[in-house]
């Protein structure tokens, strides 16, 4: 009982395994997948029955169609034109509904008040600060939400959105980024945030933090009833009827299309600049379409998406109506805060085709994007509520006649709304994904660059031709 | 009172400010003074490691280590590299006998860290960060110096353990082992022969990118045409490559075994037209790293059957049938992969497309 069979140890295997290991060039590990996957396919072709049936060729055939050289981009941009559009009609009818709905209830609430004698600031605080600030979100925000999550959700569902990817990723590689970063951008339209999460599908880290930097430029859900609003009034109003609401989705889809041009724009020049590097492998699998269920997907849309980020907006509505009122009626000097504030940043708005009362706006609006118009209206009105007008006439009237607004102030904001910096949550969310002070500040700060740079060039090149404004 | 304006304050601020700095820069163990020592000693460090590294190169590449080799190389100045060559003969790290520089077994293995720190972070700029070749050596030179042993080990288990970097080197392992290069330089060759780039000398830096800009990478397959004392032109992706004798040296290549181009029926899966299957062959070595780990999950294995399915707007990616599933492919990757096309099957469906 020498040492003739002494037992191996676990360092001799190890070592053992690593020399050998050395020996192998880089065609072992081929070798390894090819054996795993013939060992699987003798086993699925011995148990597994399959049926080559009409579904793949209808497959085959919807995928020709949408990735073909002539028809693939015309039907995605009729795809984006027609989920705007339908989104614009409805909203428009539901956002009256819910507006007149929801003001009978803050009437009701200050009749109660008043019967019970509150004091006035009480009243105030309550049903013209904090009240309201809710009922604008809801009215402004839950119609295009609904509408537009649900329809989304179909497309995702149906197995379209990798089609999108797939057409799109020659122009993403061309300025060094992924084509999955179609799918982050596309998540984007919901909420920002979500896209900047939605990026980990991109596995090369240069690529990945390019599609978190740019998500931005992507108008979210919070953005869409701005946008919505100036397109009704300022661009929709000077169409016939018939055609208005096409008016409106025909600017929308400019907007939109301005936005993806600043992703490129922006991509390629950090691919030049500070993400070095040349694009990565792409390979993405094209799955077979589905049947969507519709029910499922009206559940699902509404409770995980509309109704997370619709309460998120109350959240932050809340509290930013009472801060709003707040401003409006604490005075310093026999003038209120927001005067101040409006007066201090005027130049600066004047020279971005603004005003202070935008700036001031967005200031506030910080924490959440949703709240930037309802704030708005209430820094114009000068009673230190928010104006309980509805329907886009009112505010047309209100922004138009009172405060002297052109055609130049829509575009402005509209090209400020698209492209300044993201709200706080998606901020805070960029933090969380990159752990990284440099990547959270370069994401608020190049697209807050932008926006200015843009909107100052636009402004006083229209002025130079003569617009008003 | 006399009206000071803040500016005049701030002025006067920072005018104390840089005079503290300035006189603390000379008070011995203050901070300022400690600061400036310990970026002293980094600097010093980090030069040490650079020639520990390119002595070790050069005894690999077979050429005599002298200061004044080092100094030609490195581009520094003969007088500097003796002095700091002096210092890291006092601590037992190399010994110069006056014709030859040689490595002490101290100094061996701290050069072969160096060496594996600097290998395995190209591999990670390539491979992972995707990098263009042309930068990846200056960036790793400034990472080199800062990877401990228990980095290294962590980077090549997430790297998959490569043997080689980017350009073909081998990557030393953690035991100090360092394997020979395989290749032989093109100016070795004679027209006709089929061969693999194995390995790109990235030093110095003008060649080297002349190198890249005629499209030569690692991996690829070429095919010498003619040969002359003035250049050799070699057949690469269909079209002619003329190389002047001067990046002669910096290609080294191998026999291609495979003889892949000899087969007509032979070809690359970008080149396959849309709807005519083939079988997968093999997966050049110029797909790394993740792109490869990636297209293998996919079962793009050799053996495999293949068919391109669908165009796109730009023609690029295209879509391909592997495996029962319908996979986007970039140009750049399918051109990497090498297909047989199915002569039985092309005939029976060649109508219908």
């Amino acid at each position: 009982m020498q040492t003739a069979h002494h037992p191996v140890t676990p360092e001799e295997v190890l070592a053992r395994a690593d020399a050998l290991r050395r020996t192998f060039r880089t065609s072992f590990r081929d070798q390894v997948v090819e054996g795993i996957y013939s060992q699987a396919q003798t086993l699925a072709d011995r148990s597994v029955s399959r049926d080559h049936g009409k579904k793949w060729d209808l497959d085959q055939r919807i995928d020709r169609i949408v990735t073909s050289p002539w028809w693939g981009l015309p039907i995605m941009m009729a795809l984006l034109t027609g989920v705007l559009w339908v989104t614009i009609v409805g909203a428009n009818f539901f956002s009256d509904l819910l507006f007149s709905a929801l003001f009978k209830v803050e009437d009701w609430g200050v009749s109660a008040f008043n019967a019970l004698s509150a004091p006035w600031w009480l009243t105030g605080f309550v049903w013209h600060g904090v009240y309201r600030g809710l009922a604008w979100v809801v009215s402004v925000m839950l119609p295009p939400m609904a509408i537009f999550f649900p329809i989304f959700t179909i497309l995702e569902d149906l197995g379209y959105l990798p089609r999108i990817a797939f057409n799109l990723d020659w122009m993403f590689r061309k300025v060094g980024a992924h084509g999955k970063q179609s799918l982050t951008m596309a998540m984007g339209f919901g909420c920002n945030a979500a896209g900047v999460v939605a990026t980990r599908i991109i596995d090369s880290p240069r690529e990945r933090l390019i599609a978190i930097l740019t998500n931005n430029f992507v108008p979210c859900n919070g953005r869409w009833p701005t946008l919505i609003m100036l397109a009704t009034i300022f661009v929709a109003a000077q169409f016939p009827p018939m055609v208005a609401s096409l008016a409106a989705a025909g600017t929308l889809l400019g907007v939109v299309l301005i936005g993806i041009l600043f992703t490129f724009i922006t991509s390629a020049v950090l691919t030049r600049t500070l993400l070095k590097g040349a694009a990565s492998a792409f390979s993405l699998e094209l799955p077979p379409y589905r049947r969507p269920s519709i029910l499922r997907t009206l559940y699902t849309s509404l409770i995980d998406r509309t109704l997370f980020v619709l309460m998120r907006a109350m959240a932050t509505a809340a509290p930013a109506g009472a801060v709003i009122w707040l401003l409006a009626n604490v005075k310093l000097g026999g003038q209120s805060l927001a005067a101040w504030g409006v007066e201090g940043l005027n130049p600066f708005g004047h020279a971005l085709g603004l005003d202070g009362a935008v700036l001031l706006a967005y200031i506030v609006a910080i924490p959440a994007n949703e709240i930037v118009v309802p704030t708005l209206m209430m820094i114009y009105a000068k009673t230190g509520m928010m104006m309980d007008e509805n329907g886009y006439e009112a505010i047309r009237h209100l922004l138009v006649d009172q405060n002297g607004w052109t055609l130049l102030t829509a575009v402005s904001l509209m090209l400020f709304s698209l492209l300044h910096n993201p709200c706080g949550t998606t901020i805070l969310t960029i933090w969380k994904e990159t752990k990284s002070m440099r990547w959270t500040l370069l994401g608020t700060f190049i697209p807050l660059g932008i926006a200015f740079a843009v909107c100052f060039a636009v402004a006083n090149i229209a002025r130079l031709f003569g617009a008003a404004g | 009172m006399t009206g000071y304006s803040i500016i005049e304050i701030l002025i006067a601020l920072l005018l104390l400010s840089v005079i503290a700095i300035v006189v603390l820069r000379f008070v011995p163990n203050s901070p300022i003074q400690r600061y400036f020592q310990m970026r002293r000693e980094k600097a010093e460090r980090a030069l040490w490691e650079d020639v520990l590294r390119q002595i070790v190169q050069m005894e690999q590449d077979g050429r005599i280590v002298s200061t004044e080799s080092l100094a030609g190389t490195m581009g520094r100045s003969v007088p500097e590299l003796r002095r700091v060559m002096g210092r890291m003969g006092e601590h037992d790290l190399i010994v110069d006998d006056s014709q030859k520089v040689r490595l002490t077994k101290d100094g061996k293995r701290w050069a072969l860290h160096v060496l594996r720190a600097h290998r395995l972070w190209e591999s990670y700029l390539a491979d992972e960060a995707r990098l263009p070749m042309s930068r990846l050596h200056h960036q790793a030179e400034a990472v080199e110096h800062q990877l401990s042993e228990s980095d290294l080990a962590a980077l090549d288990a997430h790297l998959g353990h490569p043997v080689e970097d980017p350009h073909g080197d081998p990557i030393p392992t953690a035991d100090g082992e360092l394997a020979h290069p395989r290749g032989t330089a093109l100016s070795q060759w004679e027209g006709g022969a089929y061969v693999r780039v194995v390995h790109l000398e990235d030093e110095p830096p003008g060649i080297f990118n002349r190198i890249l800009s005629k499209g030569i990478r690692p991996g690829l397959s070429l095919r010498l045409e003619e040969v002359s004392p003035q250049s050799i032109s070699v057949l690469l992706d269909g079209s002619i490559v003329t190389l002047e004798q001067d990046l002669l040296p910096n290609v080294e290549v191998a026999e291609d075994t495979e003889l892949l181009t000899a087969d007509p029926r032979v070809t690359r899966l970008s080149q396959l037209p849309t709807g005519q299957p083939a079988e997968i062959l093999a997966l050049s070595d110029a797909i790394r790293g993740f792109s490869r780990r990636r297209l293998l999950d996919f079962g793009v294995t050799p053996g495999t059957k293949v068919s391109p399915i669908l165009d796109n707007p730009f023609g690029d990616p295209r879509a391909f049938r592997i495996r029962g599933t319908t996979i986007g492919i970039r140009n750049e990757q399918a051109r990497e992969i090498w297909v047989r096309r199915d002569a039985a099957v092309r005939s029976s469906t060649g109508g219908s497309r």
